[in-house]
């Protein structure tokens, strides 16, 4: 699903911020990704993505190589994926189901099939009472919901989450993750980027531990490239 | 149909949230499409007046009161001056022509005093209009000043030379205008739309990470930037028409029917333009 072959990714010819990251994650795992401020996290993730391309090494990610991805292929790489950040970046100017429909919308989907999945969706993340609400009138944790709603509409592959608890309180992130338990239960893969040591330390999941851009633990050094250089 | 709906509500919402902006830049584009009609009605105009004054004789050659009509004298005269590769059609006024035509023009009054008819009988030059120059003409004239039987020679030089000079003056006038309004269009439109992508760049970073393609992020802001140019195109016409009801007591060619039609396809046409620079520059 998601490989990393040898990927370092240097900023500027001088600021290392990965360094030989090898590892491979299989679908419908659910992988903690770890490591202090600045250790990389978020240029991972960036590479799966693919909004940063390794200065060197591979990254391979639902069919798309990155060695070979163009620029004009990143948006149908991105329908595969779900993507989840800390500040949760909603859209204040419209509200609930507008934010979760925005992400349909933009892929041409049906206006019918958009209100079916987007009142699906919030009901799985209990949010449908708050549909006709605006960003600015939800909590904290109501708004991660949203942003995770937004996330899964599109049925992704892969779920990205990026500190999604780091401004939440412990109650509700231990929601926020056991609604990513959930969605990882239905076969997506989810990657959760989190300093939350209660989290990674009650759950036994796989972990990616990065220490200044190195993968100190849960990497594979022999991963070898899966794809031939023609394979998309 | 979902799509394209989706398209105008976005650049609506867009047009609205830059309000000041958004009427700024509309009120550049009507100012400037006005301007821009007024001057093309302008050359138009003066165009028309161009064609009559061409239409008139270049040179009109009084005679000698001895030199009558049908005489092989003025028949050696019009041999003569139609020789002349430069002279595209002589005709003789005769005496009797010239008094009905300056009745005609000053009414008969100013000839109730005089018993016989002084007039003299001319030959009116017209002349070829690639010999149409000033200079061409002059000499012309003096060669005609030299034929026997003719008693004078007249022509508008002075007034050629101006209609000359006024024509190339305007064509510079209404292309540093056009150029100018062009400019100023581009640049109104252009900056709104720069405005209204970076206040909207948390739209435009979801848009990447949900998997919109360049066209669904890129079409509603060039929508809005030719929608402004629609919008000030209408105004601009509005304001066009006031200005025809301001000279309505004048004779002027207000351009063909579609000339509005036009306009306002200028206005959507360089909100496009506009913001297709903008979009490219900040949306790369």
């Amino acid at each position: 699903m998601i490989q990393f072959t040898h990927v370092t990714k240097i900023y500027d010819g001088i600021y290392e911020a990965l360094n030989d990251v090898s590892f491979l994650i299989d679908k419908a795992e659910f992988v903690f990704l770890t490591g202090a401020s600045g250790a990389g996290k978020t240029t991972l993730l960036k590479h799966i993505y693919m909004e940063e391309k390794p200065s060197s090494g591979h990254v391979f990610t639902c069919g798309y190589d990155s060695k070979y991805v163009r620029n004009r292929d990143l948006p149908f790489l991105r329908r595969k994926l779900g993507i989840v950040f800390q500040d949760f970046r909603l859209l204040n100017d419209r509200n609930v189901f507008e934010n979760v429909a925005f992400a349909l919308r933009v892929t041409g989907t049906k206006e019918r099939e958009i209100k079916r999945k987007v009142f699906e969706v919030l009901a799985l993340t209990g949010l449908s009472h708050k549909c006709f609400n605006y960003p600015n009138q939800l909590s904290g944790g109501e708004q991660q919901r949203v942003s995770i709603a937004r996330a899964i509409v599109n049925d992704p592959w892969v779920l990205l989450a990026d500190e999604p608890t780091g401004n939440l309180d412990k109650d509700v992130s231990l929601e926020i993750f056991k609604l990513l338990q959930t969605i990882n239960s239905w076969g997506t893969t989810v990657i959760l980027a989190t300093h939350d040591l209660f989290l990674i330390d009650q759950y036994h999941y796989r972990r990616l531990v990065l220490s200044r851009g190195a993968l100190i633990r849960g990497g594979d050094a022999n991963v070898k490239p899966k794809f031939s250089e023609n394979t998309l | 149909m979902g799509l394209i709906f989706y398209f105008f509500k976005e650049a609506i919402r867009g047009l609205y949230q830059a309000k000041l902006m958004t009427f700024v830049s509309i009120i550049s584009v009507a100012a400037s499409l006005f301007f821009m009609s007024i001057v093309v009605l302008g050359f138009v105009n003066i165009e028309s007046v161009l064609e009559k004054t061409d239409e008139q004789a270049d040179i009109a050659v009084y005679l000698e009161d001895g030199v009558s009509q049908d005489s092989s004298e003025l028949n050696e005269i019009m041999r003569v001056v139609k020789g002349y590769s430069q002279v595209e059609r002589a005709e003789v006024i005769n005496k009797d022509s010239a008094w009905e035509r300056f009745e005609s023009l000053y009414g008969s009054e100013m000839l109730y005093a005089v018993d016989d008819n002084p007039l003299p009988a001319s030959i009116e030059i017209y002349i070829g209009s690639r010999f149409r120059s000033s200079q061409a003409v002059s000499s012309l004239c003096r060669d005609l000043e030299q034929i026997g039987g003719v008693e004078s020679v007249r022509y508008s030089r002075e007034w050629m030379e101006l209609v000359e000079k006024f024509r190339w003056f305007f064509y510079l006038i209404a292309g540093i205008a056009a150029f100018i309004m062009m400019f100023v269009l581009h640049f109104m439109i252009s900056s709104t739309i720069k405005l209204t992508i970076y206040a909207r760049k948390e739209l435009v970073q979801n848009m990447h990470m949900v998997g919109a393609t360049a066209f669904f992020i890129k079409m509603p802001f060039l929508l809005e930037g030719m929608l402004q140019g629609l919008i000030g195109g209408i105004i601009g016409v509005f304001f066009l028409n006031i200005f025809k009801v301001v000279l309505s007591g004048f004779t002027l060619s207000w351009g063909p029917d579609y000339f509005p039609l036009v306009t306002m396809f200028l206005g959507v046409f360089f909100g496009w333009i506009g913001s297709l620079s903008a979009v490219r520059k900040f949306l790369a």
